[in-house]
């Protein structure tokens, strides 16, 4: 095109997953030309409404909303104007956790694996936002369950874990350290039942210490899967053990992850959470 | 030896004749394929597949090596693998016409159409398990999946795909369609159809 101004984004529309813009561009400088020349360039601008790592955009409230303000309607429904889950950030480096979780492990773990649980838990939740009746959300439980939990369980390891420089694996004094000696006789007895116990699960799923409101006491317990702890529990210190979360350092060998990761513990975030929990 | 026709008394069993042993041992010789047989039977663990899932649930950790027993024979060296040539014709990745080929085409229209379905079901698996291409009890192929190390019940396991993640993360890492876009190249169709024909994968 003749040389001119830089093309304007006269406007843009969405359509599906992108936003389509249109730019005109006019070339006016040119000394010979009676009047300028006006030439519309449509420029197909291909905006991904969501990145594969960084926030999320409400592109699925939006479409709900209007489709619910089109029809007349405006109730809300689940999903449609509720939040949009976004993958949170690490506190700390990828290789902060080396040498007890390697930093391929927290880069796969984090950008991968806790990612699908969030894209499916928005895509399970908006097709909730739709379904109109029972069976739909009925059919949908699983996939809610599944990502639902992944993506709380996955946010609360983040945080469970810290690197030794900041506090990992280092229990002080205080009310957990107490709790733990009551309920388990020692902070070594508690690791080594706890390793067991995770160890032993059947297939995919999750180690729990979990504060059982109803008998006021630390209990070890375990979840299948995705499953997140429920009540009567409060999670307190939650470890993955899909072989996702370890295979690729330790292989088969699940005691030497659940040994390493003890010193990565963040127990000072585990007793907020007992705080909170006895409070 | 020949039946012994003086009355000899026998060395080994000094209070019997030789000719009484001889019958005896004659005998034993006769009904000993049976009596094998029976022994056989009795002390071999029955097929833990058929037992009803009440008892089979407490027995969990087991299956692992049913399932695992059935996956190395289902899976074989590719055609084109030099080192291992072919097994009597038949490669890894590779099927032949004839009777499986048969079934898959008529219950999925093509083994394209199969590798499809078969592999986003076992995406789908919300955990750990497995994915099988099974023959039900109406003669149809079908594709199931188990959770974790449940076996195959109540159908013949034809094909049968471990979705574990130690099955293929460190290769594939998380992406499980390059797994199993992979491991068709070296599925053991001939063995798969060795199960379809004898309705059974204990062979």
């Amino acid at each position: 095109m003749d040389v001119g101004r830089w093309p304007m984004i006269s406007g843009c529309g969405r359509a599906s997953h992108d936003v389509i813009c249109v730019a005109t561009s006019s070339s006016s400088f040119s000394s010979t030309a009676s009047k300028p020349q006006k030439r519309t360039v449509i420029v197909a601008v291909s905006i991904r409404m969501y990145s594969l790592a960084r926030t999320t955009v409400a592109r699925s409230s939006i479409t709900t909303t209007a489709r619910g303000l089109a029809a007349g309607r405006t109730r809300f429904v689940a999903g449609s104007a509720a939040s949009v889950h976004t993958l949170p950030d690490l506190p700390y480096a990828y290789d902060a956790l080396e040498p007890h979780i390697s930093a391929e492990i927290m880069k796969l773990h984090h950008t991968k694996h806790h990612q699908t649980y969030v894209n499916g838990l928005n895509a399970a939740e908006e097709s909730y936002g739709k379904a109109t009746t029972t069976q739909q959300k009925i059919a949908l439980q699983s996939a809610l369950k599944f990502n639902g939990g992944g993506h709380v369980n996955h946010s609360f390891f983040w945080k469970i874990l810290a690197p030794a420089s900041s506090g990992g694996g280092q229990l002080a004094d205080g009310p957990l350290k107490a709790a733990i000696e009551k309920d388990f006789g020692s902070v070594d007895a508690f690791k080594k039942q706890f390793n067991a116990t995770t160890a032993a699960i059947q297939g995919s799923g999750w180690g729990w210490l979990g504060y059982n409101k109803d008998r006021k006491k630390l209990e070890i317990v375990t979840t299948a899967n995705q499953d997140p702890l429920l009540a009567p529990h409060v999670p307190i210190i939650g470890v993955d053990i899909w072989e996702h979360a370890f295979y690729l350092q330790y292989k088969n060998v699940k005691p030497d992850y659940l040994a390493a990761i003890w010193n990565v513990v963040n127990f000072k975030q585990a007793e907020t959470h007992f705080r909170d929990a006895t409070k | 030896m020949d039946r012994p026709t003086q009355p000899i008394r026998s060395r080994l069993f000094p209070n019997y004749s030789q000719t009484i042993l001889h019958d005896v041992a004659i005998i034993f010789k006769q009904f000993w394929p049976f009596l094998n047989t029976i022994l056989k039977r009795a002390v071999r663990p029955p097929k833990i597949c058929h037992r009803p899932l009440a008892v089979i649930g407490s027995h969990k950790a087991s299956y692992c090596h049913i399932n695992h027993s059935l996956f190395w024979k289902n899976l074989a060296p590719h055609a084109s693998n030099a080192a291992y040539g072919s097994t009597g014709g038949w490669g890894g990745g590779v099927l032949k016409p004839g009777p499986l080929a048969d079934a898959i085409n008529r219950d999925f229209g093509s083994l394209e159409e199969l590798q499809k379905q078969f592999n986003a079901a076992t995406i789908g698996i919300q955990g750990s398990g497995w994915g099988w291409l099974v023959l039900d009890k109406s003669g149809r192929l079908v594709i199931t999946t188990t959770p974790n190390q449940d076996p195959v019940i109540d159908s013949v396991p034809i094909i049968g795909v471990d979705i574990w993640e130690h099955a293929f993360y460190l290769q594939y890492k998380n992406v499980k369609p390059d797994y199993l876009a992979a491991i068709w190249h070296v599925i053991n169709f001939e063995e798969a159809e060795k199960r379809l024909v004898h309705k059974s994968a204990n062979l």
